[in-house]
């Protein structure tokens, strides 16, 4: 049981994808301007790594060496194309929002990166263990960015969505966070963060 | 893992073959998985037509679909209208509607409304799939631009006679940092009013319009090398990191400088046309 919730939290801090490995920054850079986009672009990612990992893990021993990167690819975009059907179908405001982002979860770093050093030399079992973990560590860093960007730079929370609220009047938002430069750096005082955290983790 | 592997050809070929039936079981899948979603995405996008027909032009009670339509106009800019419809009240037209579609800084599909005497009733974004946070503000109800309307509603009342262009003399106010999507958007509503225009008789457009909407350039941004795999490109209001000096190919590109934030940002940004 040690060793699968170790595998499970491994994504929350110790292996962040986006805080400690820095994989997988471009979508969660770009969509992060409200936190139903972070949130949907989250739940997206997980459910495209968690399919990809199970299937790539059944498959792990019929995937030659030689060609499993294009198969990888394959999967991974069978996949990410079925996300895309089934938002566009079911929920076309989410499907709007996270507009280009959507296809762009073929090349993230964070699928590609977790199927070839993990679901490809795993169980099945472990392989939805680790999706599972690095997809909500994901997502709970995508939500975090959310949310500062989007109360500081839009004043709104949950904007896009009925349970939209107003906190900051107009004049007094953060224009600079909707854009680059206001993600990055709330994404570099998370970063930083993190590493106090695992600092203080090693010492203790 | 397999990971001997052999030379020659039977060993290629039995790579190939092994490939080709991963990606024949995921074509497979997905043509399952269109199967079931088609039906129900078709119909959202009917239903999101239907409404917004009627939400573009509310004094319409019925619609009549007009089969063929001149659009040089459209087709020289590079943008596509289709699903003309005659607003009529009663028997009588008192204008027409259509939806236009062309590049933004992906791309954006538009519903006009105009009058029988080419005033702009309404438009509405039916689909739009620019970058969160900058092009998608032209649908966003709570973004105001300088006149204090929202981007879309500025349109409505407009005189499709006299144009679409932001900047000093022009008809419109841009969106704050997003001013490829902008430049779209005149461009797709200059060819969808030109077609309505023709489909009610009314006066052409001055062909300068045109032509100076086709000087314009927006290529999608997902045929650019600055797509958005770099995070400045999405998010650094639409612009090429390294091409942030050059200027738009347009006529409005002094106009740029009108282009400020609502708060009074005055970081200027400067979008290059691209090819």
């Amino acid at each position: 049981m040690g060793s699968l919730t170790k595998i499970f939290t491994n994504g929350f801090i110790k292996e962040n994808p986006l805080l400690v490995l820095n994989i997988g920054l471009c979508s969660a850079l770009g969509v992060t301007t409200s936190v139903f986009n972070g949130l949907g672009m989250g739940f997206s990612m997980m459910c495209v790594l968690l399919a990809s990992e199970i299937v790539i893990s059944i498959f792990r021993k019929l995937i030659p060496g030689a060609v499993r990167l294009p198969v990888f690819i394959i999967i991974i975009a069978a996949f990410t194309t079925i996300v895309q059907l089934v938002l566009q179908a079911f929920v076309p405001a989410l499907y709007d929002a996270l507009g280009v982002f959507l296809p762009l979860i073929v090349v993230n770093c964070i699928i590609m990166g977790r199927v070839e050093a993990f679901a490809s030399k795993n169980t099945v079992g472990h392989s939805i263990l680790d999706a599972l973990g690095m997809g909500l560590g994901y997502t709970i860093v995508l939500v975090l960015i959310s949310l500062i960007r989007e109360v500081l730079g839009g004043g709104t929370i949950f904007a896009g969505t009925p349970l939209c609220v107003t906190i900051i009047a107009e004049d007094y938002r953060m224009a600079i966070f909707n854009s680059a430069p206001g993600g990055f750096l709330v994404f570099g005082m998370l970063a930083a963060i993190v590493q106090v955290i695992k600092a203080r983790q090693a010492k203790a | 893992m397999v990971t001997k592997s052999k030379d020659g050809v039977g060993e290629m070929l039995k790579l190939g073959v092994v490939l080709c039936l991963y990606a024949v079981c995921a074509c497979t899948i997905l043509a399952i998985v269109n199967y079931f979603t088609l039906p129900i995405i078709t119909s959202n996008k009917l239903a999101t037509a239907q409404k917004a027909m009627k939400s573009v032009f509310s004094d319409a009670d019925n619609f009549e679909k007009v089969e063929t339509f001149d659009s040089t106009a459209a087709d020289a800019l590079g943008v596509a209208v289709s699903d003309v419809y005659m607003a009529k009240n009663g028997d009588s037209v008192i204008g027409a509607v259509c939806q236009a579609e062309g590049t933004t800084y992906d791309r954006a599909k538009i519903m006009i409304g105009l009058t029988a005497s080419g005033i702009v009733t309404k438009i509405e974004f039916l689909e739009l799939t620019d970058s969160p946070g900058f092009g998608q503000k032209a649908r966003d109800s709570s973004y105001h631009v300088a006149s204090g309307k929202t981007f879309f509603e500025q349109f409505s009342g407009l005189d499709s006679a006299k144009g679409f262009t932001h900047g000093n003399g022009g008809t419109i106010d841009a969106i704050s940092g997003a001013t490829i999507t902008t430049v779209g958007v005149e461009k797709i509503l200059t060819a969808g009013t030109a077609v309505l225009r023709s489909v009610l008789g009314a006066a052409p457009i001055d062909s300068s319009a045109i032509n100076n909407m086709q000087n314009i350039d927006t290529t999608s941004a997902a045929t650019q090398n600055t797509e958005s795999l770099d995070t400045n490109s999405a998010a650094d209001t639409e612009s090429t990191p390294l091409d942030s000096t050059q200027s738009v190919n347009n006529d409005s590109a002094p106009a740029d400088s009108d282009d400020k934030s609502a708060n009074g940002d005055a970081i200027e940004y400067i979008e290059s046309a691209g090819v």
